[in-house]
């Protein structure tokens, strides 16, 4: 421990740590401008000098470490001129007509004056008014005038990118959104470049976002203490009434969130502990306020659709249910919250219908904690785009590790991982297990995976004996034998597995094929149907493609109290931040009034429950009349019955995953063209898709998104026919 | 990527080589920016992206460091390249007219290229050689007491 004052006040503190944090660690203000918590000490805005006795001049407190016996002074008053000074030249690179008017107090209220300063130069219209870090100092500092012309950079504000805007003038050049991009998310996309009065913060080549490897998880859009950089959708949203620590639901990793709340609306989100990635970071509050979604409840009465109230619908549905009693089947979508499940299982039980999901595979399902990732290790990732599915499960992994292990990538097409690997190895289509086998095991086999002998020796250097940790999409492989030394851990991108796993339900598949039911009740769920049913009831937040007679809205998980499970099989709190929009309910409420209405006592199940059958993946061979292999990836991208990009433009442009990726010789021999439309045609269906023409998949096989609406859902052999050239 | 700046399997082994000059790859990006420049005339930017590659680094750092330094071009540029100091000592024996000069011999501004591509032509702060004013740099090698038929000559001799 190192004793050390700081305004004559003693204070204890941990070797190592620096003048700041132990003047922060006892409420000692410094002001700051560069400095993040979280982040690396930098020294570049200088505004935490302190003055240390028998030192020369004042030194910056956030890159000087304490040692015994010393006296740090943090508010004389040459220091605050000093800091003044500092600030003033800031400033005069940023516009501060927000900051120093003398009308400032009533400006938003009444508008005293009728000239205005123009909008890129601030006055009450940035963004960040009421937010800004620099409203803080220019208070603080008591900061009336500054005694400098502004420089006013004229840099055209960086619009082209979906989810986040840039504007660079208002940039002071702290260095917090470089250093967070680099440091907290390990994503090298910004860096500063040029010098001097020149220097700007900027992308490689001038490249748009984009197109480099960002990843858009927002850590630069909150680390920056200006308007610079700022969020789209949540730009003009004003300051939060209240923040509210909830979970994020949009995938099984469940990160904590903190939903920013104004006026019974989420305005934005923030990372809390750990860092978000895209969805939970700006996906949230364009979720729950998007335009297309439906509060309200909806009946289709004869041929046309009338709104009407609860009573009406949940009275419909509940005679609906009646009728069909026995003849209903119950498609849930595991996105649920615990609750709402713990009640599907009361309406199933009531004997009215069988309950069904679209989960495969649910034998490899395998706890984890983050403590099993302790020892460092080389790091295998099979069929799944890690980097872009679960970035922050990656994130926390590596962080905890202090040195750097191989990434290697088993992946028939390139994804974005495989273009951040160490190696990626390009196995023929269905013959991963082979590889892994040649990876782990010293069998003589021969090899006919398509990598090359060398590749494979490199790899097993790489392992070295201290065995790796294999991280696999569960749909695509089913049995993986593994040596004790790997740790193979299947990555379910739905949430609430041990508890669907306990509930025995069937796989919706079973229940969409079997003719005695008449009558659907999906929630959150929609799938392609094989067959015309009398009645369909939904519960969602936005309306099927399959259609419906009874819509029932839904509450969305920001409007809710809760839990659900998460990948990790712990239980995540979902807390209410705003009340439900419209008219819609929460999911378990909804299915406890139906039940209640239905009004038969509980423990009278007509069907005799069959265990859910376990789903082996059929070897797919294209053959003369279907040339094509189709694959259905796991789509991480999506909730409950709609895919995040065909709600939200943002989520279009960063990952559209409504479209067939085909390699470019395919795509000449049938004279298709990128961007356009093309149909696919196998046995059993017909769909139509966008063609992305990519040489990051092998020829002779095209890719979609898992899609169960489409009814994308496993491997098959296509024919591709051009309808658009 | 265009083929003409794919580093070949010697130049990769250079820059490969430097890497164990230096405790970290990072600390060879100068030298190897360096051995580039001199090959390519310029530092391309699919010779960045390869650099960053062989020093295990991001693009936007090698980027970070060829803006900074005014001596990495980021573009083609001529292939004699001469610097007239412009600061005070040159200015008084004369730097400044021959700026204007060469400016109008080769036909270019300040900062830019001629059509031909021989010759680029720029200002520098002072060289510290104020003794022997006015002083111009060309292709790295000091010419002292420079006047406009120095530089006639100069010019023929150059081609």
């Amino acid at each position: 421990m190192i004793r050390l004052k700081i305004n004559d006040i003693p204070i204890e503190i941990e070797e190592g740590k620096t003048v700041l944090e132990a003047a922060r660690a006892h409420n000692i203000r410094i002001p700051t401008l560069c400095n993040q918590a979280d982040l690396a000490p930098y020294g570049g805005c200088r505004l935490c000098m302190v003055e240390i006795e028998g030192y020369q001049r004042p030194v910056t407190s956030c890159t000087l470490p304490c040692h015994d016996g010393m006296v740090v002074k943090t508010d004389s008053p040459q220091l605050k001129d000093l800091r003044r000074f500092t600030l003033e030249l800031i400033l005069s690179e940023h516009p501060y007509s927000c900051l120093i008017c003398d009308k400032k107090e009533d400006c938003a209220k009444f508008m005293l004056c009728i000239q205005k300063e123009p909008v890129t130069l601030g006055c009450k219209y940035c963004s960040k008014d009421g937010k800004c870090e620099l409203q803080v100092l220019v208070e603080e500092l008591e900061i009336k005038e500054i005694p400098y012309p502004l420089t006013y950079r004229g840099l055209e504000v960086e619009r082209w990118d979906p989810f986040f805007e840039r504007d660079y003038n208002l940039c002071i050049l702290c260095n917090r959104c470089v250093r967070a991009c680099n440091e907290i998310r390990h994503a090298g996309v910004i860096q500063f470049q040029y010098r001097g009065p020149d220097t700007v913060v900027g992308t490689a080549f001038g490249l748009t976002h984009l197109e480099t490897a960002c990843q858009f998880c927002g850590a630069c859009v909150d680390a920056c203490p200006t308007g610079a950089m700022s969020e789209r959708y949540g730009k003009w949203g004003g300051v939060p009434d209240k923040k509210v620590s909830t979970s994020c639901s949009f995938c099984s990793i469940a990160c904590e969130v903190l939903l920013n709340v104004r006026d019974n609306a989420v305005i934005s989100s923030e990372p809390e502990h750990h860092p978000l990635c895209v969805r939970g970071r700006f996906g949230i509050s364009q979720f729950v306020h998007n335009p297309k979604r439906v509060t309200e409840p909806f009946l289709k009465k004869g041929t046309r659709i009338v709104e009407v109230e609860w009573d009406e619908a949940l009275q419909a549905a509940v005679e609906k249910l009646r009728e069909f009693k026995g003849r209903t089947g119950i498609i849930f979508s595991p996105n649920l919250t615990v609750e709402a499940l713990d009640a599907l299982i009361e309406l199933e039980n009531s004997g009215f219908g069988i309950l069904g999901t679209s989960l495969d595979s649910l034998s490899a399902y395998a706890d984890f904690s983050l403590e099993q990732f302790s020892k460092p290790a080389p790091i295998v990732v099979l069929n799944t785009d890690i980097i872009d599915d679960f970035s922050v499960l990656m994130l926390q992994i590596r962080k905890s590790w202090k040195e750097k292990t191989p990434l290697i990538v088993i992946d028939s097409a390139q994804t974005k991982t495989a273009d951040k690997a160490d190696v990626w190895l390009q196995p023929k289509l269905g013959k991963e297990e082979d590889l892994l086998q040649l990876l782990f095991s010293e069998s003589d086999k021969r090899n006919t995976t398509g990598v090359a002998n060398e590749l494979i020796e490199t790899v097993k250097a790489m392992f070295n004996g201290n065995g790796a940790y294999l991280f696999y999409n569960p749909s695509n492989i089913a049995h993986v034998k593994l040596p004790g030394s790997v740790k193979a851990i299947p990555l379910f991108a739905r949430p609430n597995l041990s508890k669907i796993m306990n509930m025995q339900v069937q796989n919706s598949n079973d229940i969409l094929h079997d003719d005695s039911i008449d009558c659907l009740f999906l929630v959150g769920e929609s799938p392609s149907l094989k067959k015309t049913y009398k009645v369909i009831i939904a519960q969602d937040h936005f309306i099927p493609a399959c259609g419906y007679d009874i819509f029932l809205p839904a509450a969305t998980f920001a409007e809710v109290d809760g839990s659900f499970i998460a990948l990790d099989g712990k239980r995540r709190t979902l807390n209410k931040a705003i009340e439900p929009v419209g008219k819609s309910k929460p999911d378990d409420w909804i299915i406890k009034e139906i039940t209640n209405n239905l009004g038969v006592e509980a423990g009278t199940t007509t069907r005799a429950k069959e265990p859910t059958q376990k789903a082996t993946p059929k070897q797919v061979k294209p053959t003369g009349k279907y040339p094509f292999h189709l694959v259905v990836r796991e789509n991480n991208y999506r909730f409950r019955n709609k895919s995040l990009s065909s709600l939200m433009k943002g989520f279009k442009k960063f990952r559209n995953d409504d479209c067939l990726w085909i390699h470019p010789a395919d795509a000449e021999n049938l004279k298709l063209k990128d961007g356009k439309k093309v149909q696919i045609i196998s046995k059993d269906f017909s769909l139509t898709m966008t063609a992305k023409v990519t040489d990051s998949v092998p020829a002779g096989t095209v890719y979609a998104f898992h899609d169960p609406s489409a009814g994308l859902v496993m491997d098959k052999i296509v024919r591709l026919e051009c309808i658009e050239s | 990527m265009n083929e003409a700046f794919v580093l070949d399997e010697e130049l990769k082994n250079r820059l490969t080589a430097l890497t164990n000059d230096y405790s970290t790859k990072l600390a060879a990006l100068l030298p190897a920016l360096n051995i580039i420049q001199d090959k390519f005339g310029f530092i391309p930017p699919e010779a960045e992206q390869q650099i960053a590659e062989l020093l295990d680094i991001f693009p936007t750092q090698v980027r970070e460091v060829t803006t900074f330094y005014s001596l990495f071009y980021n573009a083609p540029v001529g292939h004699h390249k001469i610097y007239v100091c412009y600061n005070l000592s040159c200015c008084i024996e004369g730097g400044g007219k021959l700026l204007h000069y060469l400016a109008k011999k080769l036909r270019v501004s300040v900062n830019e290229t001629t059509r031909d591509g021989k010759f680029s032509l720029y200002r520098t702060p002072c060289t510290g050689a104020c003794e022997k004013a006015p002083v111009i740099i060309v292709n790295g090698a000091y010419h002292y007491n420079v006047t406009p038929e120095y530089i006639d000559e100069l010019l023929t001799k150059l081609g």
